[in-house]
């Protein structure tokens, strides 16, 4: 069930200790992201907010178990992460390098229900394509190829590739950064939205302070040079919310006023 | 976007078309002035009515069919050879850098050496047969695809084999869903590339080696100076290899269709 306040259920499904992480060698070593610990809870939407140079992507990449920290541990379900699972799916920033350009929309999605550990044998995968389509709007261009779609439509397209993939965990990278405003803000909707009926736990980056307060059950925010966190923040604004009501809203403007020196300070 | 064809797309290419062909026409009328004229003698330049007939006479006889056949079969052999070979290889090489690293070189190496350089290594080893021309065939015309596919296999974009490896998509599953669509542009312009240079070297080694082929019935032609049958040679293997060309280019845009 929707909580109104915190969004999760209590248990933590994941769990960051300590992560620190660096690239480079010798004298050229350098920090990335330093002594990082959260935990995000079952069903909760938690944004994370930094400016560029934060290692924003790098620690979802560190999330999704493409990376491995130089030190402390994430746990997923109290298991740690030891590689890329199909229970953490990731919507990357880039759709145009995202998607298969030789598949179709439909064919797209269904890349999420193929390989090993999917659970759906072949005759129900065809209805669950035709579901997320649906779900997604994207029904009438499930024949197209990603080149003949808009930006808004081929990140749609990959959130529904996600979603096919039934993750416990949605890992999104900045996903709305590049399309423009009014697609950004139905896509924010759409996603707030489905993250709640189908119960997923939702990792979102952005650089957008107000997407992530609008967004978030809970904002984290990043500080550069090493990426560590500088503030964490409770969103007390109930659900649904409302592009224009919920921006207007006394807490959210609190929010904003309370975070925005943060992230102008670096 | 091109879901139907438009009527003003097809127009403009119905436009092109016509266009191609009256240049071809201007060509021809030309080349029939110039031997009407006597500009050159008809030993060396027939006029193209003569080429024409000369043409129809060995279509009726059916004496094209054997030349024709027999430089096609071998063309397509060494071709098809060529391909598998270089799809084979140059994905191998392309999908591990440091192999890239070591054989580049030797490849960058071997690529523009004349493949007519090795037809008498080739004879040496094979006599003058059907086996020679082939593999000579396949020598040379299987670099641009082999470098093609290095390419292809090596430029598979970084982000999709993220996805590969969080959708823990199995080796075999990566190559068939992700790198080999992905390396398929650049493949199937390597083997275009590589099938003129199958055709050039399928006539030069019929020439070399005597044997039956639509390069013997030139080479034959000319030592005899039986100028109609040599001009309506040429002719058979232009018509061949456009026609060969325009079914890749088919088969092309058939299966890349995705890229618009």
């Amino acid at each position: 069930m929707i909580q109104a306040h915190t969004g999760g259920t209590g248990s933590a499904a994941l769990t960051l200790s300590g992560v620190s992480l660096a690239y480079g060698e010798g004298a050229r070593r350098r920090a990335i992201l330093h002594d990082l610990s959260f935990d995000v809870e079952a069903g909760e939407f938690l944004c994370l907010v930094g400016p560029s140079g934060c290692g924003k992507t790098t620690l979802l990449r560190l999330l999704a178990g493409l990376v491995r920290p130089d030190a402390g541990s994430i746990r997923v379900d109290d298991a740690p992460v030891e590689g890329p699972s199909r229970d953490r799916a990731i919507v990357f920033q880039d759709y145009s390098r995202a998607l298969l350009p030789w598949r179709t929309v439909a064919g797209n999605v269904a890349l999420g229900l193929e390989g090993p550990g999917a659970r759906l044998p072949g005759a129900l995968r065809e209805q669950r394509v035709a579901e997320l389509l649906e779900t997604m709007s994207l029904s009438h261009v499930a024949r197209h190829y990603p080149a003949q779609l808009s930006g808004g439509m081929q990140q749609r397209v990959q959130i529904a590739r996600c979603l096919a993939q039934s993750p416990r965990l949605l890992l999104l990278d900045e996903p709305f950064g590049a399309l423009d405003a009014l697609v950004r803000q139905s896509l924010q909707d759409e996603l707030a939205r489905l993250a709640k009926v189908e119960g997923k736990t939702v990792v979102f980056i952005t650089h957008d302070l107000e997407e992530a307060i609008y967004l978030g059950d809970r904002v984290i925010v990043l500080a550069a040079n090493p990426g560590r966190i500088a503030a964490e923040v409770q969103v007390d604004i109930p659900r649904p919310r409302h592009q224009l009501e919920t921006r207007e809203d006394a807490r959210f403007l609190a929010l904003r006023h309370q975070l925005f020196g943060l992230l102008a300070g670096h | 976007m091109s879901l139907s064809r438009t009527p003003g797309r097809l127009r403009a290419r119905l436009g092109e078309a016509a266009a191609a062909l009256a240049f071809a026409l201007v060509l021809l009328l030309l080349w029939h002035t110039v031997a009407a004229a006597r500009l050159v003698s008809p030993v060396f330049l027939p006029a193209p009515a003569r080429v024409f007939d000369e043409l129809g006479l060995q279509l009726r006889e059916g004496s094209l069919l054997e030349p024709l056949s027999a430089t096609t079969w071998r063309m397509a052999l060494g071709w098809a050879l060529a391909s598998c070979a270089g799809v084979c290889l140059g994905g191998l090489i392309g999908a591990s850098p440091p192999a890239r690293s070591y054989l580049s070189p030797m490849l960058e190496f071997m690529r523009p050496l004349p493949a007519s350089a090795i037809i008498p290594v080739a004879i040496l080893f094979f006599g003058l047969s059907d086996r020679m021309s082939i593999a000579v065939i396949a020598f040379g015309s299987v670099w641009p695809v082999l470098l093609a596919t290095v390419h292809g296999f090596a430029s598979v974009e970084p982000q999709l084999l993220e996805l590969a490896s969080s959708l823990r998509m199995r080796p075999g599953a990566i190559l068939r869903k992700l790198v080999l669509p992905g390396a398929m542009p650049d493949i199937i312009a390597g083997m275009r590339v590589s099938l003129a240079i199958a055709l050039i070297l399928a006539v030069v080694t019929e020439m070399q080696a005597s044997q039956v082929g639509l390069g013997q019935n030139i080479l034959l032609a000319q030592r005899s100076y039986r100028s109609a049958e040599l001009y309506a040679g040429i002719l058979v293997l232009g018509v061949l290899g456009f026609a060969l060309n325009q079914t890749l280019a088919l088969a092309e845009a058939r299966l890349l269709r995705w890229r618009r």
